[in-house]
């Protein structure tokens, strides 16, 4: 919820607008998600074939796991750009190892005060007058919150 | 009397093959190092030395440490490279043997540095603790501490420290905005001289190729700070001030380079910071020439050795990309994507060839300059920065 209100708040542009519907988005999804458990249990009490009853709620259950998933997780692929990006170009400024340069360290315990709010505020629009450039044209909200997550929990070597 | 004979001469043509074999392995043929250099793999740490008269890598030089961003300077008999990492690790390394002959942890955070007019002091530049410690170049012994402590009472980052005549260093302060020039003619009784407002954030510096000025980029305004390394008394001054002229400015996604000679006749080429062009002052008056807009962010402006082109690489996302000014008509003559990541250009002494790095891609690749075409491609991991040591005989590099 808080998230939701920072993010509407902190951004102008449409694209943000964009960005804060696939939060909420993400969240009905968990809506959806609940509604479609029910309606399988549901129909499975009321399945009388076995086999259709199988058939029908394994769709069902495929369904429930892929819909959202399909829709917003960030695949491995794109997984291992990000952590490139962010040790060599985040790095032209932190540091290869994220230890500090003309960016301050990265590290665990550097951040370990700081809320993934924070966090992501920072790398969506930057530090305006510092030299921490604004990441929101070239990556996703879904990119900078998976950044976020691997900056807080430590990027192993 | 026979057998004692053959024995004899078995025995002359063992020692013959010994010595034969001993000879062979430690006796490399005797070569100079005009046409050696340096690619600094920055993932592993590691060294390749290369040489470019054949364009070839010789060997890999592995366990420097942290080499994001690091940089190599030469000894002035051009034997010796001498790395500073960012782990604050200072490598020096034999180009002849490829070992390291000596390494000394001096800091936390380095960035850069520069070697004096007489070959004799290294000062190297570092964030954390801010400020430039200078080095005997023979024995990598500390000669000198200076803390970046600027009028705001705090230490600052040191960025852009080159040498300049008269066996001075000079070098910026990044967050208190200050130039400070220091002179090491006796080392015990290194003289500083500072100028206070220097302009918002200094990010990089660059002295011209005849020692006559520093120049200081600002990332906080539109505009460099020139300082007179012939009168310095004259104080520093503001030049190219609101080079943007109103336009918005855009992400800057990687800082760019002054250091590399971007210095061609008259004329000075300098990548504008927020805005994609390239900024051209005339060195007699410091006013702007003309601005070429550019493919991106300009990280670096080089010229070819014989100022006739200016090369030009670009930051984050755009940073597969090169394009070649021609410095008569002021005009962008090629453009071409090597591949991903390009990172630095080192042309060969006389600009007949050109070096690229590939980051992205793990190769350096080598262009003929006149009409473009690759002439070799070499593997190398994650490379950076390549650096000839002909850098040895020239200042400000
Ligand atoms: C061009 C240089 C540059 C690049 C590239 C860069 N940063 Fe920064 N970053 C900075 C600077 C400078 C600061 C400090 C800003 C200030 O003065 O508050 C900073 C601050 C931050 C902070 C806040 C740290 C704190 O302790 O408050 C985070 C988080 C951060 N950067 C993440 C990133 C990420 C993630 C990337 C890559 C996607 C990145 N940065 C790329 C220069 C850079």
């Amino acid at each position: 919820m808080e998230k939701r209100e920072f993010i509407i708040f902190s951004g102008h542009s449409f694209r943000l607008g964009l960005v804060s519907l696939m939060v909420n988005v993400r969240e009905n999804c968990r809506i959806i998600r609940f509604f479609l458990i029910l309606i399988m249990i549901y129909s499975l009490t009321r399945c009388r074939q076995f086999f259709a009853r199988f058939i029908f709620s394994a769709l069902l259950f495929g369904a429930v796991c892929t819909f959202p998933s399909a829709l917003f997780a960030l695949d491995t692929l794109r997984q291992q750009e990000l952590l490139h990006l962010l040790r060599q170009d985040c790095g032209s400024c932190h540091g290869l190892r994220l230890l500090g340069g003309l960016g301050p360290p990265l590290t665990v315990s550097a951040l370990q005060d700081k809320p993934k709010e924070y966090l992501e505020m920072v790398i969506l629009n930057g530090v305006p007058e510092r030299a921490m450039p604004p990441w929101k044209g070239l990556l996703t909200q879904e990119e900078i919150t998976w950044l976020a997550e691997r900056l807080l929990e430590g990027v192993a070597e | 009397m026979r057998d004692s004979g053959q024995l004899w001469r078995k025995m002359t043509l063992c020692s013959m093959g010994l010595l034969a074999i001993l000879l062979g392995s430690s006796c490399t043929p005797l070569r100079g190092t005009g046409d050696l250099g340096v690619v600094v793999e920055r993932a592993d740490g590691s060294l390749q030395v290369l040489e470019n008269s054949h364009n070839s890598l010789l060997a890999s030089v592995p366990g420097l440490g942290d080499l994001s961003h690091a940089t190599a300077l030469f000894s002035r008999d051009g034997r010796y490279a001498y790395i500073c990492g960012r782990d604050g690790g200072l490598s020096k390394v034999d180009l002849l043997t490829y070992q390291v002959v000596n390494r000394v942890i001096q800091s936390g955070n380095s960035i850069g540095g520069a070697i004096s007019q007489d070959g004799r002091w290294l000062a190297v530049a570092n964030y954390t603790p801010g400020g430039v410690r200078i080095f005997d170049t023979e024995t990598l012994e500390m000669k000198l501490d200076l803390p970046a402590m600027g009028a705001d009472g705090k230490l600052s980052k040191v960025v852009g420290l080159e040498d300049a005549p008269g066996q001075a260093f000079v070098f910026s302060l990044f967050e208190a905005g200050e130039i400070w020039m220091v002179d090491v003619s006796d080392i015990a009784q290194a003289k500083v001289h500072k100028w206070t407002n220097a302009g918002a954030q200094p990010y990089d510096g660059l002295v011209t190729p005849d020692g006559h000025y520093y120049v200081a980029g600002l990332f906080g305004e539109d505009g460099m700070t020139l300082l007179d390394l012939w009168n310095p008394e004259k104080g520093i001054r503001r030049i190219l001030q609101g080079y943007g002229r109103g336009q918005e400015k855009l992400p800057v996604y990687k800082m760019p380079h002054l250091e590399g000679w971007a210095v061609a006749g008259t004329q000075i080429f300098l990548p504008a910071v927020g805005h994609h062009e390239v900024i051209v002052a005339d060195m007699q008056t410091w006013k702007e020439v003309a601005h070429i807009p550019v493919h991106s962010q300009p990280v670096f402006a080089m010229a070819r050795p014989d100022g006739r082109q200016v090369w030009v690489n670009f930051a984050h996302p755009d940073n597969d990309t090169i394009q070649v000014i021609d410095v008569p008509s002021l005009k962008v003559i090629k453009q071409f994507r090597p591949g991903k990541g390009v990172m630095h250009m080192e042309f060969t002494p006389k600009g007949e060839e050109v070096w690229i790095s590939l980051r992205d891609e793990n190769r350096v690749e080598v262009y003929r300059t006149d009409n473009f075409s690759r002439v070799a491609t070499l593997p190398a991991k994650s490379p950076s920065g390549i650096f000839f040591s002909s850098r040895a005989h020239k200042i400000g590099l």
